[in-house]
């Protein structure tokens, strides 16, 4: 083949010597990078993933007319000269690697992804000083001399060789499939149930009890190779006792109770509502919430607040104003710790200036208590209000306390009369 | 004296859903008209500087929602108002008959110190289509038993008597605003017992 032929030959010229020759001795640490005049050409592109031998030779004509096109001497050719080169061995390397499935290219750092289980792993570049262990054979990663790949998703590190051994699903797969927890506490059915084998990888755990380690958020027996004795905070004994403490669990569970901890999966109103009246900071988070859910709907139809983007300049966590009846993991963490009231209080403060001080067109849109006629403006968030269920009046809550019956639904009630009456004498 | 200080005038416009309250405010202030309908949410206002009677005045033009699902949120922009405008669509009978409640239920909010003197100025707008439901007379019959309020036939699509509509509507308001400020400086005491009455009178009208 003369793309064969024509590739050897340019390998057996060093890149530097190809164009050393014209320009002066410039050959700085910097020169691989890409000149500015090139950084929009998508040429680049084909370097940084796995491609194809057509992308590759894709790549390979449009950085040949843009050699032909650049000037002779300049920064950009001798870049370009580089990147074709660059670009034919890896269309060699590509070939041999499609003939032999063996070839040494195919299974060392020449593949940067791979798609495994679920799990999207990424070649991790060598020399990272964290010592890490593999989550399959759970030996320790030696990042300087050997590869190793992470899951963007769930965080699975594992060697190389490791790659196609994976049994564990990537946690991400596995939670958004599930779509929310477990919510018995530790459901444990015992060594037998599981014929006295690991859940996870099968292998057979030891009649020596010490060793089958549990996982509280499964239930299930582990080997050692799979639970590690880490911990975390299992829902169900949140939701059920608002009991906080971190429990052992198995490394699959950490790894889904990780992914899932920011996902607004609890419907405590539905799954425990007597937690409010027992856990003095939940029903104040609680309170909080409702009232942000209040202000939200006055902003996202206000034209000043749209045009400052104060929604979601303040609020980093949609679920928390948006669905005020779902909490994460997290949000019940941080609520135990007192972080949330906090964070909520701080975007009430912002919402409220805006609502009820800064923006004429909010302020409109306020109510009067019609009962006492006051000139206070009243907010249907605000503590002090309570909303009419039929017709959505606003009125003081000590007002309508004082009254048995809302004036506007009265009033509403005469109309429909006087209307029905008008149209029978008709 | 009150006069002298910049005036600005409150205007607000009621009326059912789709009779035009927002294209009117628009062909005014802008001087713009869309066939396209958009139900406007809430409330929001618009403001014009004008001259009324050789004085520079600025109108905040108030449009509201007609339909029920959006009155959710609430009218206290009718507070302090200095006129109230209701529109209708010639075209549509219904939103002819809605008009007492649009009023009733202004006043109501609103609550301004003499309710039977409060400045209403009528709009029939629409004229530009066929076939008309509600003749002039009737419309006119109808301002006459409210204590004569000014009518005006508009079309927002033509821009036809809105500047004229609008003029009276200026006009009115800065005569409400002028008796009110006149009265709150001559009887400054005066004022807190009106006031102190208002929530009486205002929940005879609720009881009513």
């Amino acid at each position: 083949m003369c793309e064969v032929g024509e590739n050897s030959r340019i390998l057996a010229s060093t890149p530097s010597s190809t164009t050393s020759g014209c320009l002066s001795n410039d050959e700085g640490s910097d020169d691989r990078l890409l000149p500015s005049s090139l950084a929009a050409e998508e040429l680049q592109l084909a370097l940084n993933k796995e491609a194809t031998e057509e992308e590759l030779l894709k790549a390979i004509t449009r950085c040949k007319d843009l050699v032909l096109e650049s000037n002779q001497c300049s920064l950009e050719r001798k870049w370009l000269v580089r990147h074709l080169i660059e670009l034919r061995l890896r269309l060699q390397e590509c070939r041999e690697a499609m003939e032999d499935p063996l070839h040494p290219r195919n299974k060392s750092s020449g593949v940067s992804r791979r798609t495994v289980r679920g799990h999207h792993l990424n070649l991790q570049p060598l020399l990272s000083t964290s010592t890490k262990y593999c989550d399959h054979c759970t030996g320790t990663i030696w990042s300087l001399v050997q590869a190793w790949y992470e899951c963007e998703d769930c965080g699975y590190a594992c060697h190389y060789k490791c790659i196609s051994q994976i049994i564990r699903e990537c946690a991400h797969v596995v939670a958004s499939e599930r779509g929310g927890y477990e919510l018995e506490i530790c459901p444990e059915e015992g060594l037998s149930a599981q014929k006295y084998l690991c859940a996870e990888c099968q292998s057979p755990l030891p009649i020596n009890w010490s060793e089958a380690r549990k996982c509280d958020y499964s239930g299930l027996y582990y080997c050692t190779a799979c639970h590690w004795g880490s911990s975390a905070v299992v829902p169900a004994r949140v939701v059920h006792n608002w009991d906080l403490a971190p429990q052992p669990v198995c490394q699959a569970s950490l790894q889904q109770l990780r992914v899932t901890a920011n996902r607004p999966l609890l419907n405590l109103e539905k799954l425990n509502p007597r937690l409010f009246s027992l856990v003095h900071e939940l029903s104040l988070v609680r309170r909080l919430r409702q009232e942000l859910h209040g202000m939200r709907k006055y902003l996202s139809v206000c034209r000043n607040a749209n045009e400052d983007h104060l929604l979601w300049k303040h609020v980093d966590v949609p679920h928390l104003i948006e669905t005020p009846e779902l909490y994460s993991l997290q949000d019940l963490v941080d609520t135990h710790s007192g972080e949330l009231p906090t964070k909520l209080h701080t975007i009430i403060d912002v919402f409220s200036k805006h609502i009820k001080v800064k923006c004429e067109v909010c302020r409109g849109r306020g109510h009067l208590c019609e009962i006492c006629s006051n000139d206070e403006v009243l907010f249907p968030f605000d503590a002090a209000a309570v909303i009419c269920s039929e017709c959505n009046a606003v009125l003081h809550k000590s007002c309508f306390g004082r009254k048995s019956k809302c004036p506007k639904c009265l009033r509403l009630q005469q109309r429909k009369e006087q209307q029905l009456g008008d149209q029978s004498e008709e | 004296m009150a006069s002298r200080k910049k005036v600005l005038l409150k205007v607000i416009i009621l009326g059912d859903s789709s009779v035009g309250k927002t294209s009117l405010m628009n062909q005014y202030v802008n001087r713009k008209f869309s066939n396209q309908y958009k139900a406007t949410i809430g409330a929001d206002f618009l403001t014009k500087e004008v001259t009324v009677d050789d004085r520079s005045v600025t109108m905040q033009i108030w449009d509201t929602a007609g339909q029920e699902r959006f009155q959710s949120l609430g009218v206290a922009f009718y507070r302090g108002a200095d006129c109230c405008v209701l529109v209708f669509d010639v075209t549509a009978p219904n939103t002819f008959k809605s008009l007492d409640s649009w009023r009733d239920e202004f006043l109501i909010q609103a609550s301004p110190r003499e309710p039977e003197n409060f400045p209403f100025v009528l709009l029939g707008n629409k004229v530009d289509l066929e076939p008309r439901a509600i003749s002039s007379k009737r419309a006119q019959q109808w301002c006459q038993m409210k204590n004569n309020i000014p009518y005006f036939e508009t079309s927002a699509k033509e821009g036809l008597n809105v500047e004229q509509a609008f003029l009276a509507i200026a006009k009115n308001a800065l005569a409400q605003q002028n008796s009110t400020v006149d009265l709150y400086n001559e009887f400054p005491d005066q004022i807190k017992l009106t006031n102190t009455n208002k929530p009486n009178s205002n929940g005879d009208s609720c009881a009513c």
